[in-house]
Formats: C-alpha cells, sequence, structure tokens
C-alpha cells in the first residue's frame, strides 16, 4: 500500500438519484425544489462508469475539471488510455500540468531541463525511475531521478570509473563541477556519504564530449564546459529548493503514524513512573 | 421579471436579480434592456434550467467576480476542492445531470456554478490509480504492457526536449 501524502485523500461520493419532478409549463421558483434530491441517499463510493459521460465532453470543461487536480491525478489520467494521453501530453494541455503543480503550497517551479509531466513524476511518482518498483522514497533532486538502492549500485558510478571513461586527451579538475552526481548514501552524522555520478547522463556527456575534442578543441571545449558547469550549479540549486520543500511538505507522515508514537511515548512514560503514579 | 424558454419549450418566470448571476443573460439583459420578449435558451433543458435557477436563487445577492478580483480569486479557487455543505447537497445528482449542470453553467456563464460542478468530478477522480480512472470512465487499457512501462518513465530526462 504507498503511503500517501496526508493532504491527499479521495472523498467519499454521496450518490443520489433524482426523480423527475412533475413538469409544470411556468414555474416559479420555490424552496421545495431541494426535496427533489436526496431520494436514494446511500453512502457510496463511486461506481463503474459513473464518469463515463466526461469523454464526451467539450475540451475546455475537461480542462477546468483537470485544474482541480493534484499532479499524480493527472499523472494517473494520462496513464489511463491513449486518448487522455495524447489530450494531456499535447502542448495545448501545458496550463493543466502548470495549474496541478501550482496547486501544491512551497513546490519549487518546474526546472528548465525537464518538462511538467516529468517534474510531476519526480516529485509525487513512488516508483524507481530505472526498474519501476514501488514505494522508493529516495528522491536524487540533483540527478532528476527517484532510485532504488539496487538501481543506486547500478546507474550510479565513482569519480574513479568516471575518469577512465574519459577522452584520455582530456583533463576534467573537477568533475562535480560539470556531471550530475549524488552524495551517497544521504549523508548522516559520522558518515561523509560517497559522491556518485549518474552513469546514463554522464555517457551523454562523453558523447558530447568526445564531438566537441574533434572539431575546435580549445573554444569549443571551454564554451562546453562554460555551459555544462552552469547548468550543473542551476540543477544544484533548484535540487536544494526541492530538497527543503520534501522534508518540510512532501513526506508528511499519515497522521494515524503521529497518534502511535504519541500513544508509544504515553506508555513508556507510564511505565517509567508507574512508582510516582501508583503512589497516588 | 424575466422569462426564459428552454430548449424544450417550457417557459420559466424568475426574477431578475436570479438570474443575473449568469454573467450570459446580464449583458443580454444589459444589451436589450427591459423587455417582455423572452430569452431563448437552446443549449439548456427545463430540468437543468430548473436545477441552475435554484442554485443562483440560493445564492442570490452574493457578489459577483469581478473582472479585477478574477486573478486573485482564481488562485485561492485552485487550491481548494472544498465545496459548501449546500453546494455539495445541491450537486449530488446522477451523472448525466451532473455533466448538463456544467455545460449549463458554461453556456449561461455562472462561474461558480460552474467551480462546483469541476470540482464534484474532480474530487471523483482524486486518488484513484490508473486502473480505477478506467473503470470510473468506462474506458479500456489501450496500452501494450511494453508502452505502459514506458510511459512511467516519462520521468526520465530530458534529453530530447
Amino acid at each position: 500500500m504507498p503511503r500517501r501524502i496526508a493532504r491527499y485523500k479521495p472523498r467519499i461520493w454521496v450518490y443520489v438519484h433524482e426523480v423527475d419532478a412533475p413538469a409544470s409549463p411556468v414555474l416559479a421558483i420555490d424552496k421545495n425544489l431541494q426535496a427533489i434530491q436526496c431520494t436514494r441517499s446511500s453512502l457510496a463510493r463511486s461506481k463503474d462508469g459513473d464518469l463515463s459521460m466526461l469523454r464526451n465532453m467539450p475540451l475546455d470543461i475537461l480542462y477546468e475539471i483537470f485544474s482541480h487536480l493534484h499532479p499524480l491525478d493527472v499523472l494517473h489520467l494520462s496513464r489511463s488510455s491513449r486518448g487522455l494521453r495524447d489530450i494531456l501530453m499535447s502542448p495545448s494541455s501545458l496550463s493543466v500540468w502548470q495549474t496541478a503543480l501550482s496547486n501544491i503550497e512551497g513546490l519549487p517551479s518546474c526546472p528548465t531541463d525537464l518538462t511538467e509531466p516529468q517534474f510531476a513524476s519526480l516529485a509525487f511518482d513512488r516508483h524507481c525511475h530505472f526498474c519501476l518498483a514501488r514505494n522508493v522514497r529516495d528522491v536524487f533532486w540533483s540527478c532528476r531521478v527517484r532510485s532504488c538502492k539496487k538501481c543506486v549500485h547500478k546507474y550510479f558510478i565513482s569519480e574513479y570509473t568516471l575518469r577512465r571513461m574519459l577522452p584520455e586527451v582530456l583533463d576534467i579538475h573537477r568533475c562535480e563541477a560539470i556531471f550530475p552526481y549524488i552524495v551517497y548514501p544521504k549523508p548522516g552524522r559520522n558518515r561523509p556519504g560517497q559522491i556518485l555520478y549518474h552513469l546514463p547522463m554522464a555517457e551523454a556527456y562523453i558523447r558530447d564530449l568526445e564531438e566537441v575534442v574533434l572539431s575546435l578543441p580549445d573554444e569549443a571545449l571551454s564554451a562546453w564546459s562554460k555551459q555544462k558547469s552552469l547548468e550543473q550549479l542551476q540543477r544544484l540549486q533548484h535540487a536544494r529548493l526541492c530538497q527543503s520543500w520534501s522534508t518540510r511538505w512532501g513526506y508528511r507522515r499519515p497522521e494515524e503514524f503521529n497518534v502511535t508514537i504519541v500513544v508509544a511515548l504515553l506508555a513508556l512514560l507510564m511505565f517509567l513512573w508507574r512508582d510516582t503514579v501508583l503512589q497516588f | 421579471m424575466v422569462l426564459l424558454v428552454t430548449s424544450d419549450n417550457e417557459q420559466f418566470t424568475t426574477e431578475k436579480d436570479i438570474v443575473e448571476r449568469s454573467v450570459l443573460i446580464k449583458n443580454m439583459l444589459e444589451d436589450v434592456g427591459e423587455s417582455d420578449q423572452p430569452i431563448p435558451l437552446p443549449n439548456v433543458s427545463s430540468s437543468v434550467l430548473k436545477k441552475v435557477l435554484e442554485y443562483c436563487e440560493h445564492h442570490r445577492g452574493e457578489p459577483l467576480p469581478t473582472a479585477d478580483s478574477e486573478q486573485s480569486q482564481d488562485e485561492t479557487r485552485k487550491r481548494t476542492t472544498d465545496i459548501s455543505e449546500w453546494d455539495q447537497k445541491f450537486i449530488t445528482v446522477d451523472q448525466e445531470m451532473l455533466f448538463e449542470i456544467i455545460l449549463a453553467a458554461n453556456y449561461l456563464d455562472i462561474k461558480s456554478l460552474l467551480d462546483v460542478g469541476c470540482k464534484t468530478v474532480a474530487n471523483m477522480i482524486k486518488g484513484k490509480t490508473p486502473e480505477e480512472i478506467r473503470k470510473l470512465f468506462n474506458i479500456v487499457n489501450d496500452f501494450t504492457p511494453e508502452e505502459e512501462a514506458q510511459i512511467k518513465k516519462e520521468n526520465e530526462w530530458a534529453e530530447d526536449r
């Protein structure tokens, strides 16, 4: 069962049939109209086909409806069928994604190197971006991936390995100024974490580099490294924003969990102070 | 009093301040001025208009969103999918009526009613998996398993943006 964000709960839908009121040719509005509703007020979750008519709605109404959704809902919509995917991935649907993302409190804006759907997926999907394993909570914002432990070992490499992949004629002083990297395991007390480079991106960069080296070496190379280190800087800045957002807003534990903690702590206190408590 | 005629040729008489919650009708009345002529609403059936007028009557007198406040209202409107208790009860209708109300609110330009309708639909979509959404919309999964896996990886680096 994937852990959901606490603020994000599906609602219960009340399903009520309307009974046809007797048709009258001229009708003055009266308050009794409310009585028409609530004839079958059984509480029920939405049932199969409850929104089948949505398919026939004009596009502007769909956009209006989708603008009230969470980014994860929009992602799920876009994965439900080809028709919906075509609609949601077309450039004219950009505003749907932008609005959905803007509905999230404190979320940094979409970075320029990701599309809105990609950013939504990075922030809210819970699967490993490499192997699709579920319930992966580790987001490496600086490399724009969510990865399970297994895939970290598979798709991230040490500086030593990276250097061996670089063209021989090249000498890069600080790889971390250019190549997207993560610090893994996440640094904590007494463990600094190691810098690991994102292999697919490193490979793409190296392909780039090989071409650059073949062309006008000096000028092209300095332009390339300037460009890449700027991109790296922007990525790291954005990653810091995302990290602080996700610490503050992204992973609020469900409330039941907090209740469990409080109850456990109370039990512990009672146990420790049992003598004092029992005296009274 | 204002006279409205629906698509199925039913006539509704209603008060001006009720029906003026519809920006479309408000503008019409302003353009035409006082007149005994009925206003034809060829896109709205009588059962739907009845509901719409019920909504307008309940909310009569509330300030209409103006062009200036639209921006800021837009902000708060999008943030929340909360619907007031009365509105929630009002919009608890079957699917057909719900979408007809949405279409009518869109046509008549009653922003707040359009919002209530769209939020209601949005709330039904919220928190559902793609499979649950397919059931809700009565659509089949037309992706192959490979495509499905590929789609989930849309999150990979945007190399070809």
